[in-house]
């Protein structure tokens, strides 16, 4: 008689499928990529200002110039969204911009960074090629699972040690968390912050995320750290704290951005079809609030208070920046290839992005 | 089973019942700062709350149904953490010679329930400030905000101002979008408008629009129980977050205006009973709702935040509890939120603002 049920395993996975998509609290906004870029801050934070057209002119041109070298087909519209505010081309483009070799980077991953070393860091093969064009390119080996307050502490001493010649421009390239303790050091370490020129954020949990604040209520921050998901250095466990959406907006309209950086962000969300596997439960739990998230955070909680928008790139939380999905996931190859070279495409698109804003005065 | 099948089943339980509840768990707090949704490149709003909260204090301090209440003023309105401290900044009082013409604009359905309240409508009554003269300005209450701007602007362009006499509209709920959309819409005729004041307003409408509009356009308006006419029936598509950031995003307000917005938020318990579906719903966005609306869309772009009044959506300006109707027993009122206080606060507010603007 027993044996008509189904094994724990069926039935865990049926009870799921149920609970999550039958929807218990179902979601009210649908998708819908026609309306504009809008940003979730506090009363009185600088406000956002829009620099899409531009990016996109730069990231469009790179990409027709290697279309066929890199064997690419998709359209830049389909990587980059065009909401519908974003102003129209103008009717003559300027030209890409020349490379600036003397742009020194560091680039901050996210949480967990150093607990999956296998996966690679954010942009590895991208910055390697640039690397090879003269750019000073690093990584900054934030601890994964500590606070943004200890991580603060890890990315001054990598900026103390920069070596960097009379004006030259010294960029702080945050992912995901990577953003948040940044922003952490630029307020903490005010002497050393005079070093840095420019803050670019890619998919940046500047607001943290809900899920971060559903997660820690439930105490699932200790069950986690304690799991230690892979090789994971010793940290403050303070990761979650950091990501949660109520400490971060606190710390944001408490602690105003040094106004001599210059920031700039890049968001990304997409269609939960497009999302990878491993993030589409989270995916779901953020779509009740808002469909327009890539997996890990909504794309109004993504842009810096003051900063130029770069614009919005239809990849989930991962593939925008570190090859999860080609490490773990032998799903439709094609596609992999093409993440992994729009990804070092992207790259490239910021940082000339970056060397020609640098080069004007605000 | 393989180590990795239960591993499965642990996190595909776990994350099943997380995915059952809401992301957000806990109470309406003040214990963080209040927050705004806005869209790219428009003005961001400054923060007058401290000025507003001295001006709306000192006049229920003087209000003889709340005198020697300690602690009134912050129960009904509401302190988050991150509004400034009373500057006590000495401002002229508002002459006594400029007057001052409003009109009232109410929200969505209102004119079909218009024989149970208006806005501020015993507020109105008991107002007894020369300086003030208030008038309801009922729109349709199905109709989109695109229609309403129309039947405002035919209005205003009747209405008779003495010379010294400013316009100033209020709109709550919808009625705050119909305002700006005949702000926007009759650029010219408008700069007769002053100040702009939303009270609870739909600015970038409602997520509980973005699901109502399909519900409503399928089975509510042909079951539609007040009496009111149809109009063109776009009320809630005019609500729905996606069309109303669009249309801020798109449409710069006229800068010949000045615009103050005044938020509403308060406990679940607080929220009337015919709200609280919607105030469950939008708790899965944030508790910090009024019941229809979430507190970070009732501000609009580039206009001043005057405070958040601790009601919700229907309390802050409607006397829905002075009824000797059915109605009445939905209200949860431990104490009779001053919605008198509240008009006149706004509107000496709104005056000193002028007027030191004037100078």
């Amino acid at each position: 008689m027993l044996k008509r049920f189904p094994n724990p395993y069926q039935f865990s996975c049926l009870a799921a499928f149920v609970l999550l998509f039958c929807g218990c609290s179902p979601a009210l906004i649908p998708f819908d990529e026609k309306v504009p870029a809008q940003a979730l801050s506090y009363i009185g934070a600088p406000p956002v200002f829009d620099t899409r057209m531009r990016f996109r002119e730069i990231f469009c041109e790179l990409l027709d110039d290697n279309r066929q070298r890199l064997g690419l087909k998709i359209g830049c519209d389909d990587y980059l969204w065009r909401l519908n505010d974003e102003p129209q081309a103008a009717a003559s483009q300027k030209s890409l911009p020349a490379h600036d070799p003397g742009l020194n980077i560091l680039i901050v991953p996210g949480a967990f960074s150093d607990c999956f070393e296998d996966i690679g860091k954010p942009y590895q093969e991208a910055a390697e090629r640039l690397r090879q064009m003269g750019y000073q390119i690093n990584n900054v080996d934030v601890s994964g699972l500590s606070s943004s307050p200890k991580n603060a502490e890890i990315i001054a001493g990598a900026v103390g040690k920069q070596n960097l010649g009379p004006s030259q421009p010294l960029v702080l390239l945050g992912y995901s968390k990577g953003t948040t303790d940044i922003l952490h050091f630029l307020v903490t370490y005010p002497e050393l912050a005079h070093r840095v020129t420019a803050v670019l954020s890619v998919a940046g949990a500047v607001n943290g995320t809900p899920l971060t604040d559903r997660f820690s209520e439930a105490k699932y921050d200790n069950w986690f750290a304690r799991l230690s998901p892979g090789k994971c250095r010793p940290n403050d466990g303070g990761v979650f704290d950091s990501l949660s959406r109520v400490q971060q907006f606190q710390w944001l309209a408490t602690h105003p951005l040094p106004e001599h950086v210059r920031y700039f962000s890049l968001a990304t969300f997409a269609r939960y079809e497009d999302i990878q596997l491993h993030q589409r439960i989270t995916y779901k739990f953020l779509e009740k609030i808002h469909p327009l998230n890539d997996g890990q955070l909504l794309f109004l909680d993504q842009l810096i208070p003051g900063s130029a928008l770069l614009g919005y790139v239809n990849a989930d939380h991962w593939t925008v920046a570190v090859p999860v999905e080609e490490k773990f996931s032998d799903r439709d190859p094609v596609k992999r290839a093409e993440n992994r070279k729009l990804r070092g495409l992207l790259f490239e698109a910021l940082i000339l992005f970056l060397a020609e804003s640098l080069s004007s005065p605000l | 089973m393989s180590p990795f099948q239960k591993l499965l089943i642990v996190a595909i339980a776990g994350i099943s019942l997380l995915g059952c509840s809401p992301l957000v768990r806990h109470e309406m707090t003040t214990e963080f700062p209040a927050s705004v949704l806005y869209a790219v490149g428009t003005p961001p709003a400054s923060d007058g709350r401290a000025r507003f909260r001295d001006i709306f204090c000192r006049l229920l301090a003087a209000d003889p149904d709340y005198q020697g209440k300690a602690g009134a003023c912050e129960n009904f309105l509401l302190r988050f953490n991150d509004e400034p401290l009373s500057g006590d900044i000495p401002q002229p009082p508002p002459s006594q010679s400029t007057r001052y013409r409003v009109m009232v604009v109410p929200g969505l359905f209102n004119e079909c329930f218009a024989d149970i309240a208006l806005p501020f409508e015993d507020a109105i009554e008991s107002l007894n400030d020369h300086r003030f003269k208030i008038d309801a300005l009922v729109v349709s209450g199905r109709s989109s905000s695109d229609s309403n701007a129309d039947y405002i602007s035919a209005t205003i362009d009747n209405l008779q101002l003495d010379q010294d006499e400013r316009l100033v509209l209020i709109g709550h709920s919808k009625g705050a979008v119909d305002t700006l959309h005949y702000l926007v819409k009759y650029p010219q005729a408008s700069r007769r408008v002053a100040a702009v004041v939303s009270v609870a307003g739909a600015i970038n409408g409602s997520p509980l629009a973005a699901k109502g509009a399909g519900i409503y356009t399928g089975l509510a308006r042909h079951f539609f129980f007040g009496q009111c006419d149809t109009g063109d029936d776009g009320a809630i598509n005019s609500l729905r977050p996606a069309v109303r950031m669009s249309w801020l995003a798109a449409n710069p307000l006229p800068k010949s205006a000045r615009y103050f917005s005044l938020a509403a938020c308060t406990r679940r318990d607080n929220i009337n009973m015919l709200l609280k579906t919607g105030y469950d719903l939008l708790w899965t966005y944030s508790p910090r709702n009024d019941g229809l609306l979430l507190i970070s869309d009732q501000i609009i772009p580039g206009g001043t935040l005057l405070g958040y009044a601790n009601a919700d959506h229907w309390s802050v300006v409607l006397p829905l509890e002075n009824k000797n109707l059915l109605i009445s027993q939905t209200v949860h009122a431990p104490q009779k939120f001053p919605r008198k206080v509240l008009l006149q606060a706004i509107l000496v507010y709104v005056a000193e603002t002028l007027e030191s603007k004037q100078e």
